[in-house]
């Protein structure tokens, strides 16, 4: 808060907003409601990004360099199985929640 | 000082915007409204408006784009006309709920169908609920004036409701008129430079402007709403008021011409105004005690005034230009009658539908019908003009 006060140079001051608006994101927790979960394949990864374009909740980064190669938020990620689908490299599977220990 | 232009009334539409300064221009052409978003495209393309051109692929995209532009902080523009405006109708209503005061000219064109290029007043009147202000003009120069007046009466905080500045299709956006324009200064200094007074988008200190709002505040927000349009009907009169003084010319948002003795007033809207106070004028000279009342702002509807200037008047001829089809009548009427409360005979006259002219004539037999009508009588609405056969006027032949 103070740091957005020194950013604006203005103080936060309250007042009756008319109509819908909103200060306060209330994140819905996507990743609830998962039952299949992204699993890729680092070895075929290209880091080309594709996936982490088309994850409609944007919880992907695809990172540069490093470990590892697509870093998924997995409090969103909802299992829709789009970053699967667009990969070109087809090194994303789909697996069931739950299971990825058998 | 203020100086002469001849303008017709799409072009001073447009010098009523540039002198605001709208800053974003989001306009899709239509007939007749076309000569705005053209004229507007010039002005910014020679750089005598600075303001940026959003090209737009329909209507509901020209205001959504005008939205959007002036939550960002800046006057936006557009404007349209008959499906055009039926093609706003969503955005017209999440304007006015998220309380962004844009105003836009809307040249009234009959909505189709029977598909129709010319002036009545459907389009507007299907948008009288969505929230928003409602000026109609009766000649060049009002257009121009309101829509200055309609600026500063949008944008006030205790009315923030987006405005339509209406006027007739043909009869006044293509008449050439001599139109007395202020100095820039003098706009300047009526309208003033724009300030967002509620919500406005700033990506150093995001807000999240029309999210879902559940049974909990919905009915909250439309009393706020509410609050605006009765705040409006008295920001109208200040700001009238300020602007007869700086340009002497004075607005009322119900306006009577000689009803103080009449004996029968027709009420009317936009351009017609002028035919019927031609027909009083000629009228009176012969001795008939009648006058005219034209309303200028249509929402809010000066309930007030017009009962205070209507009484003491025996009949009353509302004349509507939208065929206010299922009703009791156009609704025009209905707001006048309500107005009224039983204390004058009320008569609904439908007519100017699709471009059919409202002459001397037709205000004449209003008149003559008005006074020959019998308080027993149906009080169906009278449609004026109508062709002595309307149910075989197509004679087709089909295998049947
Ligand atoms: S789309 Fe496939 S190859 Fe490209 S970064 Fe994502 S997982 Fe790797
Ligand atoms: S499964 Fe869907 S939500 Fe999860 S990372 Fe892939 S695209 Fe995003």
């Amino acid at each position: 808060m103070q740091e957005l006060q020194n950013k604006l140079g203005k103080t936060l001051r309250p007042f009756n907003a008319l109509g819908p608006v909103a200060t306060i994101f209330g994140a819905v927790n996507t990743g609830a409601w998962r039952y299949e979960r992204p699993v890729v394949d680092a070895a075929r990864c290209l880091r080309c990004g594709v996936c982490g374009r088309y994850c409609p909740v944007d919880a992907i980064t695809v990172q540069k360099s490093g470990d590892p190669c697509v870093d998924i938020m997995w409090e969103f990620c909802k299992g829709c199985g789009i970053c699967a689908n667009e990969c070109p490299q087809k090194c994303i599977i789909m697996e069931e929640e739950g299971n990825e220990n058998g | 000082m203020a100086e002469y232009m001849m303008l017709d009334g799409n072009a001073a539409a447009v010098q009523g915007m540039a002198m605001s300064r709208v800053k974003v221009v989001a306009a899709y052409p239509i007939t007749p409204q076309s000569s705005i978003a053209e004229r507007l495209s010039d002005l910014v393309a020679s750089g005598e408006l600075q303001a940026t051109y959003m090209r737009v692929e329909s209507e509901h995209s020209a205001l959504s784009a005008t939205l959007g532009a002036q939550l960002a902080g800046v006057r936006a523009g557009t404007a349209t006309s008959s499906v055009g405006l039926a093609l706003m109708h969503e955005i017209c209503n999440a304007a006015s709920g998220m309380r962004v005061p844009i105003v836009m000219p809307v040249v009234n064109r009959a909505l189709a169908s029977p598909w129709s290029l010319w002036c009545d007043h459907q389009d507007s009147m299907a948008e009288r609920d969505s929230g928003w202000l409602q000026l109609y003009c009766q000649n060049v120069q009002e257009i121009y004036d309101l829509t200055l007046m309609a600026y500063r009466l949008a944008e006030h905080e205790r009315v923030l409701l987006p405005a339509m500045v209406c006027f007739d299709g043909f009869f006044l956006s293509h008449s050439m008129q001599k139109v007395a324009v202020p100095a820039q200064a003098e706009v300047d200094s009526f309208v003033g430079p724009y300030t967002p007074k509620n919500v406005w988008l700033d990506p150093t200190d995001p807000v999240f402007i029309n999210d879902l709002i559940t049974m909990e505040e919905f009915t909250e927000m439309k009393y706020q709403m509410k609050e605006g349009f009765a705040s409006a009907a008295d920001v109208f009169n200040e700001v009238s008021a300020e602007f007869a003084e700086r340009f002497g010319r004075r607005y009322c948002a119900a306006e009577g011409y000689m009803t103080e003795d009449a004996e029968a007033v027709i009420v009317s809207l936009g351009s017609m105004s002028g035919t019927v106070r031609h027909v009083v004028r000629e009228m009176r000279s012969r001795g008939e005690k009648v006058g005219a009342l034209k309303v200028t702002c249509f929402r809010p509807f000066p309930q007030k005034e017009v009962a205070r200037l209507l009484a003491g008047v025996g009949r009353v001829a509302v004349f509507d230009r939208s065929a206010g089809l299922g009703a009791a009548g156009g609704p025009l009427f209905l707001e006048v009658k309500d107005a009224l409360d039983g204390k004058a005979f009320v008569k609904n006259y439908i007519g100017g539908l699709g471009g059919r002219d409202v002459g001397a004539s037709t205000v004449e037999r209003v008149f003559a019908d008005l006074r020959a009508a019998r308080e027993e009588d149906d009080r169906a609405p009278v449609w004026c003009d109508v062709k002595e056969h309307p149910m075989q006027i197509r004679q087709v032949l089909r295998f049947v």
